[in-house]
C-alpha cells in the first residue's frame, strides 16, 4: 500500500504524507534512515562528498527524524580579533576576518557541544602556506576536511568532540576567511569511522543480474561481434541484426549462441526473462537454456507466466520467455545461454531483447525488466527501491550513543532483504549479551529465522522462521516494565513474549548497522529504511510506519 | 576522495604489518582453504580510497593478492579460499 497526502491516523494531530515525523513529535529519542534519500547520504563521514548515484559508497546516513534543520549560527559575526585565541608558538596578527601566523593558528572556544554533529562551511584564501580546520587540539591532529588545505570552499560534517573549533596554518602565511557557518545538524546521524574505508556499504538500486541488457558492442557479422560481457559459446551462425535493444539471430543448419555467467544465492528462486519479438519457428528450448547448473538446482520454464514445456513450445513475437532455477543449499554461479541452436543444430530466425535476471521474490511490483548496461549504468528511478548492501564481508555503520535512558519501551523496524547468512541488523550497544537495556533484530541464518532481542536486565527473544533470501519488514517492540517483547514481520505479528525482561530503562550507546559492534557477524543484505523510536508505537501507528518503509522495501 | 571496489587478500603472517600500515578495520575476515579454523588468510573487501590501493600496490612490501570488483566471493574462490564462518555468539534466551 503507498500512502497519500490525505491520510490521517488516531492520535496525530496533522499529517504530512509520512507518518514518522509524527512518532518524534513528543521528542522521542531515535533514529530514522533513509537510504533512498540522496539528500543525508555522504560517501566519507566527512560528509564532503556527498552521494549522488546508485553504486557509490556511503560512509555518512544522515537521521532525518528531527527534520534535518541546521540550528542558529555559532560564530555570528567574524571577528578574529575577539573571541580568538591565539595558539601558543606563533606570532600572529589578526584583522577581522583574516590571521597572519609565523606557524600557528588559534581556536574558537566553548562554542561546540561534545558529542553533536556539526556542519562546517567555510571559504578561505590561504597564501604563502596551507591551512586546516580541526576539532582537537594539537597542530598534527586531523584536518576535517583535509590536512594541507589551499584557498577554496569546503563543507563537511563533523561530530564534537572537543569544545572548540580550531583554523591552523602550516607555516608563516596569511589565512583570510571571507565566509564561515558553523551551525549545529541535530540528529543520530550513521557513519562509518574514517580509517574503515572498506567498511561502507554502498548505495544500490541493482536487480537485475545481468549485465548490458541491450547488447552495447554487438555487431552484425557472420558470426558478428560479441556484446560485451557476452560470450560466443557457439559462432557459426550469425548475429543478423542489432537494432536498438534487440539482437537478431540467423542460422543455417547451425548455431549462434551467447552466455553470461551470474552468481546465484542458496535457496534462492531465480527467474530469468526475455522477450520475443520474432521467431520463424524456432522452440524455446533452441533459443534459451541454462548451463552449468549449479549442484541440487532445478529448471522449469514459462512462457508468458504460463508453465510450458520448452522443447515443443514454439514462441510467438511479444512473448516473454521465463527460465526458472530453483537452488538448494549450494549457492554458485551458471550459465545463461541465448541465441539460436542453444539445443543443436538449427535453421532459423529469431529476434530477442530485455535479458533480465533476477530473484523470483526480489520486490512487489517492481517493472518486469531493469536496463544494465554496467554495474554503475543501470535503470534506478524511483521505480527502483533503494538500499544499502552490506558485503558481509565487513561493511556496517554506528551512530554515537543515542540516549534511551528515559524510556523503557522502544520500537525498532526495518526494511531488510536478507541473503542468509548470520548477520546483525542493528543493535544497541556493542553487545547486548554484556550489557543492560539493549535490544537487536538479528537475521539468525543457523536457525533460518529472524531474532529480536529486548534486554532490561534479563534478555527475552522473539523469532519468526523465514527462508532467504527474502525480502521483509521487521518490527520489534520492547516494553521493559510490561514484560513484553513482540516481533512483526511485514505489519503482521509473528512472535512475542511476556517474560520478564528485568528493570531498568533502555541504555545511553551507539546503535550499529549491519554488525555487531563492527567487528562481527557482518549482515549480508539490504537495508531500505530503518526507523527507531524511544516510545511503543500503538497498532495504528505501526501499520502506518509499516506502510510506509514498505514504500521504500517492497516486501509485500 | 575517489575510491575503488576491491578485495585484498593476505597471509596471517603479514596480518599485523598490514593492519599497521593501514588499519586494523581491515583485514578482520578469515579465510582458510577449508573454511575451517584457524584461519591462514585475512581478507578486506569492499571500497578502497585510491591513495590506499596505491599504497597497497605500491609501498607496502608484504605479499597480497587484489581482485578488483565488489564480487569478493568470486575473488576468494579464484584464490583457493573459503571464510571461516564466524560462530553467532548472540544471546540465545529465545523463546
Amino acid at each position: 500500500m503507498r500512502l497519500g497526502l490525505s491520510l490521517k491516523l488516531p492520535g496525530l494531530t496533522t499529517w504530512g504524507g509520512y507518518p514518522v515525523p509524527y512518532l518524534f513529535q513528543n521528542g522521542e529519542q531515535g533514529w530514522w534512515y533513509d537510504p533512498s534519500d540522496f539528500s543525508t547520504l555522504f560517501q566519507d563521514a566527512a560528509g564532503t562528498t556527498p552521494v549522488t548515484a546508485v553504486e557509490q559508497p556511503c560512509s555518512l546516513m544522515l537521521d532525518k527524524r528531527l527534520g534535518l534543520t541546521l540550528g542558529s549560527e555559532l560564530i555570528a559575526t567574524l571577528d578574529f580579533t575577539s573571541g580568538w585565541i591565539v595558539a601558543s608558538g606563533g606570532t600572529n596578527t589578526a584583522t577581522a576576518n583574516s590571521i597572519t601566523t609565523t606557524a600557528s593558528g588559534g581556536r574558537y572556544a566553548n562554542i561546540l557541544t561534545t558529542g553533536s554533529t556539526y556542519v562546517l562551511e567555510v571559504t578561505a584564501t590561504v597564501s604563502g602556506t596551507t591551512f586546516r580546520a580541526s576539532n582537537s587540539a594539537g597542530t598534527q591532529t586531523t584536518g576535517l576536511f583535509g590536512d594541507a588545505v589551499t584557498s577554496g570552499t569546503y563543507r563537511c560534517i563533523f561530530t564534537a568532540a572537543n569544545a572548540s573549533l580550531y583554523f591552523r596554518l602550516a607555516g608563516a602565511g596569511t589565512l583570510t576567511i571571507t565566509s564561515l557557518s558553523v551551525r549545529e545538524l541535530p540528529g543520530n546521524h550513521a557513519f562509518t569511522p574514517a580509517a574503515a574505508s572498506t567498511a561502507r556499504p554502498t548505495v544500490s538500486a541493482r536487480v537485475n543480474k545481468s549485465v548490458n541488457t541491450e547488447w552495447s558492442g554487438a555487431v552484425a557479422g557472420t558470426p558478428g561481434t560479441v556484446p560485451t560481457n557476452w560470450s560466443f559459446v557457439l559462432n557459426t551462425g550469425q548475429i543478423s541484426s542489432v537494432n536498438g535493444n534487440q539482437l537478431t539471430f540467423t542460422t543455417s543448419a547451425s548455431r549462434i549462441v551467447l552466455s553470461q555467467s551470474v552468481r546465484y544465492l542458496a535457496n534462492s528462486v531465480n527467474r530469468a526473462t526475455f522477450t520475443v519479438h520474432a521467431n520463424s519457428g524456432l522452440t524455446a528450448g533452441q533459443i534459451f537454456t541454462w548451463n552449468q547448473i549449479i549442484a541440487g538446482a532445478t529448471e522449469s520454464f514459462f512462457a508468458n507466466g504460463v508453465s510450458q514445456t520448452a522443447a515443443t513450445y514454439v514462441p510467438v513475437p511479444g512473448d516473454v520467455l521465463s527460465y526458472r532455477l530453483t537452488l538448494g543449499a549450494t549457492a554458485g554461479s551458471s550459465t545463461i545461454r541465448i541465441g539460436n541452436g542453444c539445443a543443436g543444430t538449427a535453421t532459423g530466425v529469431v529476434t530477442l531483447s530485455k535479458p533480465d535476471i533476477r530473484e523470483l521474490n526480489d520486490g512487489v511490483g517492481l517493472p518486469a525488466y531493469q536496463r544494465v548496461n554496467t554495474a554503475t549504468d543501470y535503470d534506478a528511478g524511483p521505480e527502483w527501491p533503494k538500499y544499502l548492501r552490506f558485503d558481509q564481508s565487513n561493511d556496517y555503520m554506528l551512530t554515537n550513543s543515542i540516549d534511551f535512558s528515559g524510556t523503557d519501551k522502544v520500537t525498532v523496524a526495518a526494511g531488510v532483504r536478507t541473503f542468509g547468512a548470520n548477520g546483525m541488523i542493528c543493535e544497541l550497544s556493542t553487545d547486548l549479551s554484556s550489557n543492560n537495556g539493549t535490544f537487536y533484530l538479528y537475521d539468525n541464518n543457523s536457525n533460518t529465522r529472524f531474532d529480536y532481542q529486548s534486554k532490561g536486565t534479563v534478555s527475552v527473544g522473539v523469532t519468526s522462521s523465514r527462508t532467504a533470501p527474502i525480502t521483509s519488514i521487521l518490527t520489534g517492540l520492547s516494553n521493559i516494565s510490561g514484560d513484553s517483547a513482540i516481533l512483526q514481520v511485514n505489519g503482521v505479528q509473528a512472535g512475542s513474549s511476556t517474560s520478564d525482561q528485568g528493570t531498568g530503562n533502555f541504555g545511553n550507546f551507539p546503535v550499529y548497522i549491519g554488525a555487531r559492534a563492527g567487528t562481527s557477524l557482518f549482515f549480508g543484505g539490504r537495508l531500505y529504511g530503518t526507523v527507531g523510536r524511544g516510545a511503543l508505537n500503538n497498532d495504528q501507528q505501526n501499520a502506518a510506519l509499516t506502510a510506509y518503509l514498505n514504500t521504500k522495501t517492497r516486501a509485500f | 576522495m575517489n575510491s575503488t571496489q576491491a578485495t585484498v587478500i593476505i597471509a596471517d603472517a603479514d596480518k599485523a604489518q598490514a593492519q599497521a600500515d593501514l588499519s586494523t578495520y581491515q583485514f578482520t575476515t578469515p579465510l582458510s582453504e577449508t573454511g575451517e579454523a584457524p584461519a591462514t588468510h585475512w581478507m578486506s573487501s569492499g571500497w578502497w580510497y585510491d591513495e590506499e590501493l596505491d599504497n597497497i600496490c605500491n609501498v607496502y612490501t608484504w605479499p597480497k593478492q587484489i581482485y578488483f570488483g565488489s564480487d569478493w566471493q568470486s575473488a576468494i574462490e579464484k584464490a583457493g579460499l573459503m571464510v571461516v564462518p564466524e560462530e553467532p555468539v548472540v544471546d540465545e534466551a529465545t523463546e
